[in-house]
């Protein structure tokens, strides 16, 4: 092994420590440093061959917590460990949240911004998407919850003035005494997709494009959460490549039962509407889709009620 | 003096004296010495206890022997055939205070001990025309044959010694009961239905005054109920014998000092019966004709039969009918099954209870009435002491336990005089009168016997779907990126120069395009 690719493990180590391992248990994500495009793509190969996390306790309860969520969709009892694409996504996560971190850059350094998201795009680009249906399924256990990820943004005023902290705890000594100096506390959580608000350096349009690239590379992911608002669900070739199988299309069914039905035939037909014409095949299939999935959702309203209980 | 015997020494100088394979100085007898009969008898009894004398039975002689000073010796000749068999007699011989000497007719050396592990030799041969001539470490003797001793006469005359243990070993049984005593004897076996062979066997008059032989009876039984054994032991002119041998029996309370068994001295045949208390041994050469005891049993015969005839109109009958009662009997226990606990007992079977295992408490059931608690379990109520205990002589009726039903009619006509309640089972008390439970009232034991306990719930955490719920959720937290942040991030310049190759197959192709 090099010293590069020690050192690459290592980092590993700390993407799994501080992401990964909040990302699917709960908890506090704190970013690493940005990985960039080819570094993120190389540490996916780096950790798969490193087999995974070295944390047997953090791997065990990743290992529980991951069948847990695919078991929401499927009957597994074991998944795949992350693969080289997995780990990548997640690097590629990783550079997203700094993306949206105001200590990445001061005044003079602005154009660090577009350095990562040029990065990030690159990245995103060049992740392969899953392989088969497994994967797909494997990777969307591990990233289900990313839309999940939020960030609370507190104002703290007192007497004599404020102050605003970005996904960072207020101090203590601006909380202290305070029915006397009469502080007040205002916790806002953010969510994923609005997370860039106050960074100068970044715009929220690009960075939803960003997003919505990167959530292109789970697609049931994508799928599970086509009812978001922003960004807003659009197909791409991995998830349309997803639901021309029969199994992958059962499992974005069953992701999408869980949401509210109109809202997801509403979804689907406008993405189904959005698919360029040249595109014939995949527009047959995206609106197909949509179709099945109307149909399905009528199916279900029409049987009949289950007994109230008493 | 003796020499000692040296390793790989090849020449002996005593006659009839040689090597054996070992090394060890080996005659082709062995000879032990003892000082006197009881030293004999001690011999015998502790050679007995350790091993069968079978062995050397066969070339066995013991003789009485008388020195030139006119000390009379007794010793025991056999033939040697091995160091092992002579090692043994020798450690037996020195506990009861004998010597061991091997040689092969007259003169007989010293058998090894510690201090000679190869035994001794002879320094110089004492010239004498004696019979026997011992050469020991601390003597040297000559011995003259005064007569001979058989060892089955010798245990014949030993007395038993007195061991009341005999009287509680199991197994068959000798009687050998007097004349007078035969006939009741064989009857009381009869009532008592105890399964017995019997025989009259002969002895020649005691004296020259009698004309008539001594007639006994001679019993065989497999086994003596154990009620009958101080009644048998303690009738004078009654002997009863435990078989220690085949041919030999020894009377109960008594031991013989040597262990019969070993001494296959007594024919198969016949029959000797050892008596304690300073009486004879009564000898027979040949088993008597041994019958069953059943065909003594006492007949009767009518003087006319009966023939069955028409009805004739006639005064008739009054009806017998008769009130049931209970008797004590001497049968033993059997299916006891069931107990009647009296309302002033119920105390003492919570006590009890407390004590019980698990299996009684799950088999027995128990129905509370207002006469008290009846308990049945189907294999034996003796696991709960208290109460009354009852045997089952029917499905669904009981009588107490050492009772007999009197007129002792069959267990169906009482059940049907009873009115055959069907659901009810019947105990009969002892003054006759009947108690009917329900069938349905009996419930097992552990069901009545907790009352009602309180609980206190306890909140139960499970892990599995109380982690589930309390699944933290993800909080992004931001913090300074350190020194260079992007060291790691190549310029967009330098994006573009970037080759990366890809190769993994993958569902969609490589790339993600917003729209197809």
């Amino acid at each position: 092994m090099s010293t590069d690719d020690a050192a690459l493990g290592e980092r590993c180590e700390e993407l799994a420590r501080g992401v990964l391992g909040p990302l699917v248990l709960g908890g506090p994500v704190h970013p690493v440093r940005p990985f960039g495009g080819p570094l993120g793509l190389r540490v996916g190969v780096v950790a798969s061959e490193r087999r995974g996390v070295t944390d047997g306790d953090l791997a065990s309860r990743l290992d529980v917590a991951r069948v847990r969520r695919a078991r929401l969709l499927a009957a597994v009892d074991t998944l795949p460990d992350l693969d080289a694409g997995d780990w990548s996504v997640l690097a590629a996560l990783n550079d997203l949240l700094q993306l949206t971190n105001h200590h990445l850059a001061g005044p003079l350094t602005r154009g660090r911004y577009a350095r990562v998201l040029a990065n990030l795009e690159w990245m995103c680009e060049r992740i392969p998407a899953p392989a088969d249906v497994l994967s797909a399924l494997s990777r969307h256990a591990t990233f289900a919850r990313a839309l999940e990820l939020a960030r609370t943004d507190s104002t703290v005023s007192w007497w004599t003035g404020s102050a605003r902290f970005r996904g960072e705890a207020p101090p203590a000594r601006l909380l202290a005494w305070r029915e006397i100096r009469r502080v007040q506390v205002d916790a806002r959580r953010v969510p994923l997709a609005e997370m860039p608000a106050g960074v100068t350096g970044i715009s929220l349009a690009d960075y939803a494009d960003v997003l919505a690239l990167w959530l292109t590379r789970t697609p049931l992911t994508d799928l599970a959460t086509a009812t978001r608002q922003s960004p807003m669900f659009a197909w791409s070739a991995s998830t349309l490549a997803l639901v021309a199988t029969g199994p992958g299309r059962m499992l974005a069914f069953r992701a999408l039962a869980a949401e509210p039905p109109d809202a997801v035939n509403a979804v689907l037909s406008r993405a189904a509407l959005q698919v360029p014409e040249p595109y014939e095949e995949a527009r047959r299939l995206a609106v197909g889709f949509a179709e099945r999935a109307a149909r399905a959702f009528q199916e279900l309203k029409s049987e009949s009620p289950r007994p109230q209980p008493r | 003096m003796l020499d000692r015997v040296a390793v790989h020494q090849t020449r002996l100088r005593t006659p009839g004296l040689g090597l054996d394979a070992k090394g060890v100085a080996l005659g082709a007898k062995g000879i032990v010495l003892l000082p006197s009969i009881d030293r004999l008898v001690a011999f015998l009894a502790l050679y007995t206890r350790q091993g069968s004398l079978a062995d050397v039975l066969r070339s066995l002689s013991v003789e009485v022997v008388k020195s030139k000073l006119g000390a009379r010796e007794v010793t025991l000749t056999f033939a040697a055939e091995s160091s092992d068999r002579l090692d043994r007699i020798a450690e037996v011989a020195r506990l009861a205070g004998g010597y061991t000497f091997t040689g092969t007719s007259r003169h007989f050396v010293q058998y090894r001990d510690a201090a000679a592990p190869f035994g001794y030799d002879i320094g110089q041969i004492t010239p004498s025309d004696a019979a026997l001539a011992l050469y020991h470490n601390a003597f040297s003797q000559t011995y003259d044959v005064e007569r001979k001793i058989e060892v089955r006469a010798l245990l014949l005359r030993l007395e038993p010694h007195a061991d009341p243990s005999t009287h509680r070993e199991p197994g068959p049984r000798w009687i050998a009961a007097e004349a007078g005593l035969g006939p009741a004897l064989i009857h009381y076996f009869v009532r008592s239905a105890v399964d017995a062979e019997v025989g009259v066997a002969e002895w020649p008059p005691a004296s020259s005054f009698d004309e008539a032989p001594v007639v006994r009876y001679l019993f065989r039984l497999p086994q003596i109920p154990e009620r009958m054994g101080p009644l048998l032991a303690s009738t004078p002119g009654i002997g009863v014998f435990l078989p220690v041998a085949p041919g030999a029996a020894v009377e109960i309370g008594f031991r013989h000092p040597v262990n019969l068994r070993a001494c296959p001295v007594f024919d198969e045949s016949g029959l000797v019966l050892f008596r304690g208390r300073g009486n004879d041994v009564l000898e027979l050469p040949r088993l008597p004709a041994l019958g069953d005891i059943s065909a003594f049993a006492r007949v009767e015969l009518r003087r006319e039969v009966l023939a069955a005839r028409a009805p004739e109109v006639g005064p008739r009958v009054d009806a017998v009918s008769i009130a049931l009662r209970l008797m004590p009997s001497t049968e033993p226990w059997r299916a006891v099954t069931a107990s009647w606990v009296k309302l002033e007992e119920m105390p003492l079977l919570r006590h009890i209870a407390y004590a019980l295992g698990p299996e009684t408490l799950r088999k027995t059931r128990i129905a509370l009435t207002p006469q008290g608690a009846f308990l049945r379990h189907p294999t034996g109520i003796e696991g709960i002491p208290v109460g009354e205990f009852f045997r089952e002589i029917r499905a669904g009726l009981y009588i107490p336990a050492g009772w007999d039903a009197v007129p002792a009619v069959a267990p169906d006509v009482l059940y049907r005089a009873l009115g055959s309640p069907s659901g009810q089972v019947i105990f009969l008390s002892r003054d006759g009168r009947a108690v009917g439970v329900p069938g349905d009232g009996f419930v097992p034991l552990e069901m009545a016997l907790l009352e009602a306990q309180a609980w206190a719930p306890v909140s139960a955490i499970s892990d599995g779907l109380t982690s589930a719920l309390a699944t933290a959720l993800p909080e992004v937290f931001l913090g300074g990126a350190g020194i260079r942040p992007l060291r790691d991030v190549p310029s967009v310049a330098a994006l573009e120069t970037t080759v990366m190759v890809q190769s993994p197959p993958q569902l969609g192709p490589p790339g993600g395009q917003r729209s197809p």
